[in-house]
């Protein structure tokens, strides 16, 4: 099931609805990619607030999305992940070092927004 | 030839006397032995008693003998079923029945069995012991009433620490997305986890990004117990947040090195104070004290 990505100003939101198989995660690193090309975007937020698990490919495939975004050009943001995921996750020892994370979807727009203004001043 | 005759009299009386002797002497074993002791024909009589077996039945030992061995158990069938496996498969042992005395009291016992045989070496019928386990069966009787009330008492102590653990890890809101954490007493692997779980369900709730974890009261604090805490921080900024953990004494600080504990990921600052100045720092709070109103306001 292809993931939804919506474009908001300079931002892309790319909502995850359900469970994704490892071909969902692999095609959602690559529209992403693309659609960040075309669109000159400066930050993504990838919303995971309805997934239920989080195992080792899933988060492998989200710290080299947000690699791959970085290098052209964007931020990317976890936003949403849910307590018992998050002690899971931990528990498994996957940590997603590397990549930013905020409780949700305005949390992760208003970092993204403080971000882009401090590149402006700084640059 | 008077000598020969008188020698050889003497010799067969001397015989005599020594299977005589024999004979009460084993007879004498029999009827001195507490267990109740009984010999069992192939059609399931009984053929020979002890004193024990009258007092056990409380039946003259005339009418037990020739009367069926089955008559004075509470299941005659599983009695019966008893000395026939005997005379099938040699013995049986720990057979459990229960005596009926004529009075009408019963007696719990166990029933070690065998065959025996005659001089031709031909089954002659089924010699059984009886074991009574009355008092045991009343120890055991107690044993669990016992253990069932001790169970009871175990489970009040759980739930007795399971509100205790409620109470002693409140999550606090000081500011709006700053939360703080006092922790008192022992800090274990279960604590640890239900401090996890509420402290990240509380980042949900209160949308904090600060938490500031405060382990003054921690007693001890080990190699586990500081792992713990890396995992909590760990969860925490998976959920957006930073964990700010307080408290540490010089002797925790210094055994946490010593152990070789990498809690660099962590950002620890000595006290409750610091911490929350860290805190809102971070949040981008600014504490401001005016002197002149505050010593208006005491009088």
């Amino acid at each position: 099931m292809r993931v939804p990505i919506l474009k908001q100003g300079p931002f892309l939101i790319a909502s995850v609805q359900s469970a994704l198989t490892d071909e969902d995660l692999v095609q959602l690193r690559d529209d992403l990619t693309q659609m960040v090309g075309r669109h000159h975007s400066r930050g993504v937020i990838i919303d995971v607030t309805a997934l239920d698990v989080m195992d080792s490919f899933a988060a492998r495939t989200l710290r080299s999305m947000a690699a791959t975004i970085k290098l052209k050009g964007a931020h990317s943001i976890i936003v949403g992940i849910q307590p018992e995921v998050a002690f899971a996750m931990v528990q498994l020892g996957l940590s997603l070092t590397g990549v930013s994370t905020a409780l949700d979807l305005e949390d992760g727009l208003n970092l993204l927004s403080k971000q882009m203004k401090e590149n402006q001043n700084g640059g | 030839m008077p000598e020969k005759k008188n020698s050889r009299n003497s010799k067969v009386k001397r015989t005599a006397t020594d299977i005589q002797e024999a004979g009460d002497y084993a007879r004498s074993l029999l009827e001195a032995s507490l267990d109740p002791l009984v010999t069992i024909s192939p059609e399931g009589k009984v053929t020979d008693v002890n004193e024990a077996v009258v007092k056990v039945t409380g039946i003259l030992r005339k009418d037990l003998i020739g009367s069926d061995f089955s008559d004075y158990f509470t299941e005659p069938d599983k009695a019966r079923e008893g000395y026939q496996r005997v005379f099938a498969t040699g013995f049986v042992t720990d057979y459990p029945l229960t005596i009926r005395h004529k009075d009408g009291h019963v007696i719990e016992v166990l029933y070690n069995a065998s065959v025996y045989r005659d001089v031709k070496g031909k089954v002659a019928g089924v010699f059984a012991a009886a074991r009574d386990i009355t008092a045991q069966k009343k120890t055991e009787a107690e044993l669990a009433k016992t253990n069932a009330a001790l169970q009871g008492q175990i489970e009040e102590r759980r739930r007795a620490e399971r509100a205790i653990l409620e109470l002693s890890t409140p999550v606090l809101q000081l500011r709006e997305g700053l939360l703080i954490l006092p922790i008192i007493g022992i800090l274990d692997s279960q604590r640890a986890r239900q401090l996890t779980e509420q402290l990240l369900n509380s980042i949900r709730d209160n949308r904090a990004k600060v938490a500031v974890v405060d382990i003054t009261g921690v007693a001890a604090v080990d190699s586990k117990v500081a792992n713990h805490l890396l995992q909590t921080a760990e969860a925490a900024r998976l959920m957006g947040a930073i964990v700010i953990l307080t408290g540490l004494s010089p002797e925790v600080a210094q055994s946490l090195v010593s152990i070789g504990v990498d809690l660099g990921r962590l950002i620890t600052v000595g006290d409750l104070q610091g911490g929350i100045i860290e805190a809102d720092r971070l949040l981008g709070f600014k504490v401001v004290h005016n002197q002149d109103d505050f010593t208006t306001r005491r009088v």
